[in-house]
């Protein structure tokens, strides 16, 4: 069977399918045991005057002559055939076969019968089934010379109109309440279903009047819990689309609104060197024009950059932080040289993994270096240091350069902000950056003061990976370890 | 001689002893039925004919003894009384029928002394005078009709003589008599009370008990006599089954036996009577009365014909698919 044909039919179509044959068959189930009790009963109660009248029978043989003689109990017999609604017939007869009193071809007890012991037993008799009751017991006195008492056996069989009425009313009140069940339940089960599909319904008329700008998340405020997960999922995707929507755009307002200064600058750049007509000032134009284009050129790598993370889809993989850290420590090497300063990898005690993304890493461990050996001065420190504990990771940058004023470390990460403190050139995308690449591999990015209360310490928090470069369950976060650490 | 005396007065005893106790004192004849059948008759006839002839000084007692037409009393007196001189128990065609088939327990017919036969009889085929059934036709045309709605009655189960009339009417008219339904009654009386009370359609009886109870009031009808002509008396208007096409004769006889020890000098005083009263007119008279026809055979030649009548029904028997008891 085609289960995902089965799936796709509605819900309520499903659940009758599924449930009516059920009834049917526990119905059925029920009939037939209903039939065999109802049977049981009618054979119980009228066995019961069965025997009663083999007793009525029994009660008119009579050995006083030295025969034996059989008052027949006419009277008693009509009665019986009366409450019987049928035929009733009788057998007496001894043992040895002398004495056969009544319907002689009554079929035998198909059991031998035990003296004083009635037997009951379903028996054909002219093609028409009877019920025959069988007792047997010993004469008062032998009977013709036997040298002791024969056995008697008196039988009476009548036919079942009578049980089988009372059967067949039993079954049928039993499946006149079994069918009365069925269709409530069937009933109940239509208006149940149709009432818990009503917030879905309704949720379906709530997204379709929304207009195409809304992506608000939708209330899962009354929804079914079994639907809750699938509006959360779809929440999320929304949510998701809204976010990757949201960044286009700001990429659009903050590649137009960085590039239209830079390139007007350039425009009257270039028109004051093709005014001059000093070789030397024009030189020196043409100078200022390169450094302004090489400005221009980085602001659009680091807006594209800024693009790429946040339309990044993430798959992580394992990344050995010390070999990453090493390896962009080495690049910036001659750079920081270049600026007299000291470039040093402080690694931790054991090795450090966790599961990123290792080029967003090495873009964010770059943009810090950039940021700590640009605004450091000469004869500065700047140290990459890797740490790790309980399920977490930290590479963190400490320099001992201007930092950034108090009053400004929370706005510090946002687009363009630039510290008051600075003079050099500069995009204010860096911090940005990291802010997002952190977020975006399951991080955080920390500034704050470096030791002494000088200089800018940046800190990226991570979650740890295991051996196999899974993520480990989220562990404490940086704050709370913090606090620990700080006791 | 002292001793003498003594000797003598007990012969004399024994004497008068043997005078007081003959056969003929104090007799009782065994129906082996219930009151109301032919066994019960045939006991009246010898009891009104013995006293009325004076052969006999105290009233003769009937007893009955109920139990498979016969079989019980023919078993009592073998093994109980065989040596009870003064008892007489009556048979009929219909014992000897039953003999045939070993109805009669571990006996045979040579395990009585057969005394006297006292008359004849016919079957009849009898219903309530409220019957619709008037003719055989109109009997085998309900048989066919409805096997469960006509239910025979006889004295005596499967095989026994009431039995044997009902299934040569059957298979005259082409019915397998197995497809018939039975009540078996203990004897002729009980059967005609089941037939006025509706219990039975049918009695395949004999003419001389259902002319005795008509006499004594019953409603029954008689449709057919099985004798070869029709019947004197109160049924002379009944037809006999020839005249109806079914060529059917069912004579039965009926008579006495006594216990097997029974003396030769005791048994040849009750024959000698039965030989003496039966030659009387005053008999005739009584057997008449009963609806039986002369009959009279005692003594040896009643146990030659008694012999000849059970290997004769021992074939008919076999004939119809009955057990039968080999012939000793």
């Amino acid at each position: 069977m085609n289960l995902d044909a089965w799936h796709a039919l509605s819900l309520r179509r499903t659940l009758l399918l599924a449930l009516f044959p059920g009834l049917l068959l526990v119905v059925g189930a029920e009939l037939w045991l209903t039939w065999r009790t109802a049977m049981d009963a009618a054979n119980a109660a009228y066995d019961r005057s069965l025997l009663g009248a083999i007793k009525a029978m029994d009660a008119n043989v009579s050995t006083a002559s030295g025969g034996i003689g059989v008052e027949l109990p006419y009277r008693m017999l009509e009665f019986f055939e009366l409450t019987a609604s049928g035929r009733v017939f009788y057998r007496v007869a001894t043992e040895d076969g002398l004495v056969e009193i009544g319907n002689a071809d009554l079929p035998p007890p198909p059991q031998a019968l035990v003296t004083g012991q009635p037997q009951f037993s379903d028996a054909s008799y002219f093609d028409e089934p009877v019920r025959v009751g069988s007792y047997a017991r010993k004469l008062d006195r032998p009977l013709a010379g036997q040298a002791a008492p024969q056995r008697i056996v008196i039988q009476i069989a009548e036919t079942l109109q009578s049980r089988q009425a009372f059967t067949r009313t039993l079954v049928w009140q039993s499946l006149a309440r079994d069918l009365a069940l069925v269709v409530a339940a069937t009933g109940l089960l239509v208006l149940a279903v149709g009432w818990a599909l009503r917030p879905l319904a309704r949720l379906r008329a709530e997204v379709q009047a929304r207009p195409a700008q809304d992506l608000r998340p939708i209330s899962p405020r009354g929804i079914p819990a079994d639907v809750r997960p699938l509006v959360e999922a779809i929440n999320h995707h929304v949510e998701r689309s809204r976010a990757q929507t949201d960044a286009r755009r700001r990429f659009v307002d903050d590649a137009s609104h960085q590039l239209r200064t830079p390139l007007a600058t350039l425009a009257t750049q270039v028109g004051y060197a093709l005014r001059e007509t000093d070789p030397l000032l024009q030189h020196e134009a043409l100078q200022a024009i390169k450094s302004q284009l090489d400005e221009a050129v980085r602001q659009t790598n680091q807006l594209l950059a800024l693009a790429r993370i946040d339309s990044v889809e993430p798959s992580p993989e394992p990344v050995d932080l010390e070999v990453l850290a090493q390896s962009v420590a080495r690049r910036w090497w001659a750079e920081a040289r270049a600026g007299g300063i000291d470039l040093g990898l402080e690694p931790a005690r054991g090795p450090v993994r966790v599961a990123a993304q290792p080029a967003l890493l090495n873009e964010a461990l770059s943009n810090l270096l950039h940021n700590a050996i640009r605004y450091t001065p000469r004869g500065g420190h700047v140290t990459v240091k890797l740490r790790s504990a309980a399920a977490r990771a930290w590479i963190e940058v400490v320099d001992d350069g201007p930092g950034i004023p108090d009053g400004e470390l929370a706005r510090a990460g946002e687009r363009f902000f630039r510290a008051s403190n600075v003079r050099q050139p500069g995009t204010g995308l860096g911090l940005a950056i990291v802010k997002s690449i952190a977020e975006r591999i399951g991080g955080r990015l920390h500034l704050g003061p470096g030791p002494n209360g000088r200089g800018l310490s940046a800190m990226i928090d991570l979650p740890a990976a295991d051996a196999q470069g899974k993520p480990a369950p989220l562990g404490r976060t940086l704050e709370s370890q913090l606090k620990v650490a700080g006791r | 001689m002292n001793c003498k005396a003594p000797l003598m007065t007990l012969l004399l005893a024994l004497a008068a002893g043997a005078a007081l106790a003959g056969p003929l004192d104090k007799t009782e004849c065994i129906a082996p039925a219930k009151p109301g059948g032919g066994f019960d008759l045939t006991c009246k006839l010898a009891q009104s004919a013995l006293m009325d002839g004076k052969y006999i000084s105290d009233p003769m007692r009937i007893s009955y003894m109920p139990g498979g037409i016969g079989a019980v009393a023919y078993n009592t007196v073998i093994a109980q009384r065989p040596a009870e001189a003064n008892t007489i128990v009556a048979f009929s065609g219909g014992s000897l029928l039953n003999l045939a088939q070993g109805k009669f327990g571990r006996y045979n017919e040579n395990d009585v002394r057969w005394l006297a036969a006292v008359g004849s009889d016919f079957g009849a085929v009898i219903v309530a005078e409220s019957s619709p059934l008037k003719s055989l036709s109109d009997l085998i045309a309900a048989v066919k009709a409805d096997p469960t709605k006509v239910v025979f009655g006889a004295g005596g189960t499967v095989g026994s003589q009431d039995w044997m009339k009902a299934a040569l009417t059957a298979r005259a008219a082409g019915l397998d008599p197995r497809s018939m339904r039975f009540v078996a009654f203990e004897g002729g009386g009980e059967a005609i009370t089941a037939l006025q009370g509706g219990h039975v359609q049918v009695y395949s009886g004999d003419a001389s008990e259902a002319e005795e109870q008509m006499k004594a009031g019953a409603k029954i009808r008689v449709i057919a006599v099985m004798a070869d002509k029709r019947l004197e008396g109160r049924l002379a208007a009944v037809p006999t089954a020839k005249e109806q096409g079914m060529d059917i004769e069912w004579p039965i006889i009926r008579g006495f036996y006594v216990g097997p020890k029974v003396s030769d000098a005791d048994y040849k005083v009750w024959s000698e009577t039965f030989d003496k009263m039966m030659a009387t007119p005053a008999f005739n008279k009584l057997r008449a009365e009963r609806g039986l026809f002369q009959f009279a055979k005692t003594g040896a030649d009643l146990d030659a014909f008694v012999k000849q009548r059970v290997a004769f029904y021992r074939t008919l028997a076999a004939d119809f698919g009955l057990n039968v008891t080999p012939a000793k």
